[in-house]
């Protein structure tokens, strides 16, 4: 039997299990709990899928909510850590940078730029590649992380653009989440150190403030081993001692009254052990430096009859240097140049949300969004001796106008409905509705019926990258995608919730790199049709202040719709298992959790292998939460694996690191 | 040796999902029997017993033993029927509870509890405004609503449940409300004080 076909035989035997054995009442145990049980409960709800707090079950949308707790139980330490364990979700990584895969849809080379990462409601994607960082590079310790909100399917008509597939959330802390002083140190493989230093408070006279930095250093693998450089003159494919990273961080929150202020700023400093780019092979010097800062003021007031007004005012900065060494001796030139790929981008933007709780049945919502990016650099040039390849500068604006309204049409229905126009300078306008209908036909069933389309705005890199060999094409259009989602979340007794979702996402327009035959040159085209179409299956239990689990079964087919051939870097199953259990309540929680990647196909050659990857951390706090400590060990039964790679690497998948551990201590001064 | 390692991994795959299920379908003890349909509603309601608990009314108010401690909900209500007929099985002191709900423009004044759902936002100032001078305790989900004059406000932060208390508020009303109701609240002032 093969192994997905065994996981589907045992989902098959779950089944039984959930039958709900008899009607025990909800409100008995809740009634008998102290207040202090009462605050201890989760209550899942999402503030990401329509902008206001709502309840998980009536969103629009198909979501997953990882907290603070999940985070340190499970010993994740990044946001792709956290975002691989998310139904549905995969993640590759290159050695350099790593990428989400959702639901099948993963193609290399796309920078994230098909999803919208957002910060406290802050969009972090940049403005050359719309690229949103999610390993080390993410400028955030994951540390100062509430909570994570992963909202599948498209969201056009309430964020902007790149929420092709999906918006997620982050959280943060905030002062009173971290009391005083408190410092978290780690030890782990390949000679990686990372420490913490945090304060906070919340004062008398109302203001919260939250500060914190955090420094990384990694040396990385001594050894890295490529099968496609194995010749005598590339040292027989091993990469010595170039897989370095390293880290700064800050983070600084001060609200007092309606108002918020937030600034972020990381700066990672990657070693890149691939060659990547037709670069030298084993070299220290090849890498790259991303510095992403914002300061955000946001002011939210409650407006006479209802109403509430938030503001959001913010300013951005991301660069991305990349170093590469080449060695042009085979053709009579140096034998060893530096080589500068840089994008530089700064923008301001402004938002503004009205919204009301109308007449009791309806919560409607109304903005407009201004950005403007007033610096979009773009170029490439060798040092020494000085060769200018390519350089570019541009500055583009982005408006938008968005309504969105919940209607309840009676107990237990609701219509989510939504518009949003966005004009942007590059290609013009693009209009996208989206409709949900939500149904409760029971106290512990709902169902969700969800249409939503999205779009892609083609980005600078993609318009206007001209450097040799390159041609951009100022006259792309945008992607576009429909979905059609059907959703079936079901509670039973003792905690368990089942999730049923079915999924159906034409992709049209988008935007492939080919080689043009006349010139010779690689030009960006609206070449692609993709169909995606996909199940989900989730199981979850989650008993408050003790046991979590999720298991969890995906199955996605991504195709070229003329063509019928599978998508590159898209497996056909996922099976991805959590669990955190205490071992001493509340204070001691042994978790593990689990992904399963079938077979991806790569851009040529054979297809990546199956893979799965079990970890497991030990996690421990004292009684008055002074002390913190957690022991982890990732892919623990030392899978030997590979991602497949993107465009500019001459291997056809990336090798990934094998068993690593982790130790971690935390303290809290109070 | 490449088929053996391939074989040990689905066997230890098999025996580590085997594991995950056995926890999964087994309650463990200490384990909560309930059915966790969305939690949210069932706890406030749960808050609102508690309350009725740590809350003394003036002795003139109520009430001989036996006497119902009566919860209004205002309006649209959001507790589902099981979780309230479950709750009127409760006595509190010797009071038995009695649930009603309520139209918005009804008098509430010989409610001992009133609460005011999110859904009847628009209506909290008149009601808060129609029970000046009773000893009833108003208990809101709305944000503000114990700075505008409502004696508890429940809400939500992070994920957890939390409350907000107006003492002032409680002390127009003639309620005493517990010390150890009062440590675990957010205490807040009637806005127009803080302005001043």
């Amino acid at each position: 039997m093969t192994r997905p076909s065994l996981m589907l035989t045992l989902l098959a035997l779950l089944a039984p299990a959930y039958a709900p054995a008899q009607e025990t009442s909800a409100s008995e145990s809740l009634t008998d709990m102290s207040i202090e049980e009462l605050m201890s409960l989760r209550i899942e709800s999402v503030y990401g899928a329509s902008g206001f707090r709502q309840k998980v079950t009536e969103a629009p949308a198909s979501i997953t909510i990882i907290t603070s707790e999940d985070i340190q139980r499970h010993g994740y330490r990044t946001l792709a850590d956290i975002l691989r364990n998310v139904p549905g979700f995969y993640v590759t990584y290159d050695r350099n940078y790593s990428y989400l895969g959702v639901r099948g849809f993963g193609l290399p080379g796309r920078y994230n730029n098909s999803i919208a990462l957002l910060v406290d409601g802050h969009r972090l994607n940049e403005n050359i590649y719309d690229a949103a960082l999610l390993g080390t590079e993410f400028p955030l310790d994951v540390d100062l992380i509430d909570r994570v909100e992963v909202i599948r399917g498209p969201n056009s008509s309430r964020y902007v653009a790149s929420a092709f597939l999906g918006v997620i959330n982050v959280i943060t802390k905030r002062g009173h989440d971290l009391p005083q002083v408190s410092l978290a140190g780690s030890v782990a493989s390949y000679g990686t150190y990372k420490g913490r230093v945090s304060y906070g408070n919340k004062f008398k006279n109302g203001l919260e403030l939250l500060l914190s930095g955090t420094v990384y250093n990694s040396h990385g693998q001594d050894r890295l081993f490529f099968k496609e450089f194995d010749s005598p003159a590339t040292n027989r494919g091993i990469a010595l001692n170039a897989d370095g990273d390293e880290l700064q961080q800050f983070f600084g929150n001060a609200s007092r009254g309606g108002f918020t202020l937030r600034g972020v700023f990381g700066l990672r400093d990657k070693t890149i052990p691939t060659a990547s780019f037709a670069s030298a092979f084993n070299v220290t010097g090849t890498r790259t430096i991303d510095a992403r800062g914002y300061i955000d003021l946001t002011y939210e007031r409650r407006l006479a009859q209802g109403w509430n007004l938030t503001s959001r005012t913010y300013y951005d900065v991301s660069n991305n240097d990349g170093t590469y060494e080449y060695d042009y001796s085979a053709s009579g030139g140096p034998s060893r140049v530096i080589n500068r790929n840089f994008t530089h981008g700064k923008w301001w933007g402004e938002d503004v949300t009205v919204s009301k709780q109308a007449f009791g049945n309806q919560r409607l919502s109304a903005g407009a969004e201004f950005r403007e990016n007033f610096q979009q650099d773009q170029g490439n040039y060798d040092i020494e001796p000085f060769v200018q390849y390519f350089s570019d500068s541009r500055v583009s604006t982005v408006a938008s106008l968005y309504a969105q309204d919940e209607i309840r049409l009676r107990q237990g229905l609701i219509l989510n409905v939504g518009l949003r126009y966005d004009r942007y300078s590059t290609f013009g306008g693009t209009t996208n509705p989206r409709a949900a209908l939500i149904y409760n036909p029971w106290e512990n069933t709902t169902f969700k019926i969800l249409y939503g389309q999205s779009f892609r705005a083609p980005n600078l890199f993609e318009l206007y990258y001209n450097a040799p060999g390159n041609a951009g094409n100022p006259s792309l259009r945008p992607e576009t995608v429909k979905t059609m989602e059907l959703v079936w979340e079901q509670y039973f007794p003792k905690h368990f919730l089942m999730t049923v979702s079915g999924f159906k996402y034409p992709i049209r327009h988008l935007i492939n790199q080919q080689v043009d035959p006349g010139s010779g040159n690689a030009v960006f085209t609206n070449a692609g049709s993709l169909n995606l179409r996909g199940l989900d299956l989730a199981v979850s239990r989650s008993v408050p202040g003790g046991l979590e689990g999720r298991l969890s079964y995906s199955f996605q087919a991504l195709t070229n719709t003329t063509t019928r051939i599978a998508a590159t870097n898209a497996p056909k199953h996922l099976i991805q298992a959590s669990l955190s259990v205490p071992v001493v309540p509340h204070k001691v929680f042994a978790s593990m959790d689990l992904q399963y990647v079938s077979n991806r196909a790569t851009l040529a050659g054979p297809s990546s292998g199956a893979y799965v990857v079990p970890n497991f951390t030990l996690f421990s706090r004292s009684v008055s939460s002074n002390w913190e400590l957690s022991a982890s060990l990732y892919n623990a039964f030392d899978q030997r694996y590979a991602d497949p790679a993107g465009n500019g690497l001459a291997q056809n998948a990336i090798v990934q690191d094998g068993r690593t551990f982790r130790i971690k201590v935390g303290y809290r001064f109070h | 040796m490449h088929g053996h390692r391939h074989k040990q991994r689905a066997w230890f795959f098999i025996v580590f999902l085997m594991v995950v299920l056995w926890i999964f379908s087994s309650a463990l003890p200490g384990a909560l029997g309930m059915a966790e349909e969305d939690v949210e509603y069932p706890a406030k309601l749960a808050f609102l017993y508690n309350f009725a608990k740590f809350v003394e009314w003036p002795a003139a108010s109520n009430r001989s033993p036996n006497t119902n401690i009566l919860i209004c909900i205002a309006g649209r209500d959001p507790f589902s029927p099981r979780t309230e007929s479950e709750l009127r099985t409760r006595i509190v002191l010797g009071h038995p509870i009695e649930i009603r709900t309520m139209r918005v423009t009804d008098s509430f004044s010989a409610c001992n509890i009133v609460f005011v759902p999110i859904t009847e936002q628009d209506q909290a100032a008149n009601i808060l405004r129609g029970l000046r001078g009773s000893s009833t305790l108003t208990v809101g989900e709305i944000e503000g609503f114990a700075a505008r004059g409502g004696i508890i406000n429940l809400m939500i932060e992070g994920n957890r449940l939390r409350f907000e208390i107006n003492p002032l508020a409680a002390g127009r009303a003639g309620l005493k409300i517990s010390s150890k109701l009062l440590s675990l609240a957010k205490i807040v002032m009637d806005d127009q004080l803080r302005s001043q």
